[in-house]
């Protein structure tokens, strides 16, 4: 596994606080980093490829 | 004579109505649009919450993701929370993606994740502050709207209107149900009865993203009286962890983390 495929797994397990904004919410498709981390999903085996976006977790206006 | 009498009647209510209309959208004043109820019941709660030195809470929290074909995933992870205000926190949280752990021991805080063995670190005072520092690194913690010193407040809090919508029930407790509208995101929150109103569910609904998707929170078994070993605020990483620099990481379009390979 490379070390970017490791680095992936430990990032994804602080998950705690993950949030994207969903104005970030563009399509990677395929290619590029989303790709090359695909096979570190491990925890998200469902997790697709390409995401129209997720629930935001704050109601403040920052 | 009677026609003109109601219109003279009606023009009121319709300027009133006009001036509702216009109002709306200008959220300045935004706490007028908010139901005496729901605001009595919202300070309240904010006030009890955020006046809390100590408590510790259980929590699930969901996830969801809309994908582009349309289909809404849930992710869930749950955990429980530790705090110490004005600086200190600990929280353990479990899901499909391993276990991790956050503490905040005054100075620093840490990002833990136990399987890979790595941690993130930041400098932060107290927990506003990493609150701040992480969502100025990309991410929002699930929760941060109750773990600030005023939970939920008017000033900062996108709302424009609110509701008391009713009573029910949680698990046999009695609550109230307040319903909010933002400009971006709608939510609801529903808040035990009584004299030391907690919040028991918290919805946030995503507008602006197709299929609306929604963030839940549930928090159960709340001590506001906690027996808090200190040295559960310090954290001292395993020979073998790997620290991570902050500046390496990025939000991918399914916020999932990466890191930036060297």
């Amino acid at each position: 596994m490379s070390r970017v495929l490791k680095l992936t797994l430990i990032v994804l397990a602080f998950g705690f606080f993950m949030e994207a904004k969903p104005i970030s919410y563009v399509l990677q498709g395929l290619q590029g980093s989303w790709m090359s981390t695909a096979e570190a999903l491990i925890g998200h085996p469902a997790t697709p490829a390409s995401a129209a976006g997720v629930a935001r977790r704050t109601v403040r206006r920052w | 004579m009677k026609i003109g009498s109601h219109i003279t009647k009606s023009a009121p209510v319709v300027a009133l109505v006009g001036v509702c209309v216009i109002a709306q959208p200008l959220t300045a004043d935004a706490q007028n649009a908010v139901d005496p109820d729901a605001q009595s019941v919202l300070s309240s709660m904010s006030n009890y919450l955020g006046g809390l030195k100590d408590f510790s809470v259980e929590y699930v929290a969901v996830d969801e993701v809309v994908t582009a074909e349309g289909q809404k995933l849930q992710f869930l992870h749950s955990g429980e929370i530790t705090v110490q205000r004005p600086n200190k926190l600990f929280a353990i949280r479990k899901g499909a993606t391993g276990t991790a752990e956050i503490v905040l021991d005054g100075k620093t805080l840490t990002l833990f994740a136990e399987k890979p063995d790595a941690y993130l670190q930041f400098d932060a005072p107290n927990i506003s502050a990493a609150i701040g520092d992480l969502h100025k690194l990309g991410f929002d913690a699930p929760g941060a709207d109750l773990l600030e010193p005023k939970p939920l407040d008017n000033t900062t809090a996108d709302m424009a209107s609110g509701a008391h919508i009713g009573m029910t029930y949680i698990d046999g407790v009695e609550v109230h149900q307040l319903a909010f509208r933002g400009a971006d995101v709608d939510w609801q929150l529903w808040v035990t009865a009584g004299d030391n109103p907690l919040p028991l569910r918290f919805v946030i609904t995503t507008k602006a993203v197709s299929g609306a998707p929604q963030y839940t929170l549930q928090l159960r078994n709340w001590n506001t009286a906690p027996d808090i070993n200190a040295a559960r605020f310090t954290f001292a990483p395993p020979h073998s962890a790997h620290k991570l620099d902050p500046s390496s990481v990025s939000v991918n379009a399914i916020g999932d983390m990466t890191i930036k390979g060297k």
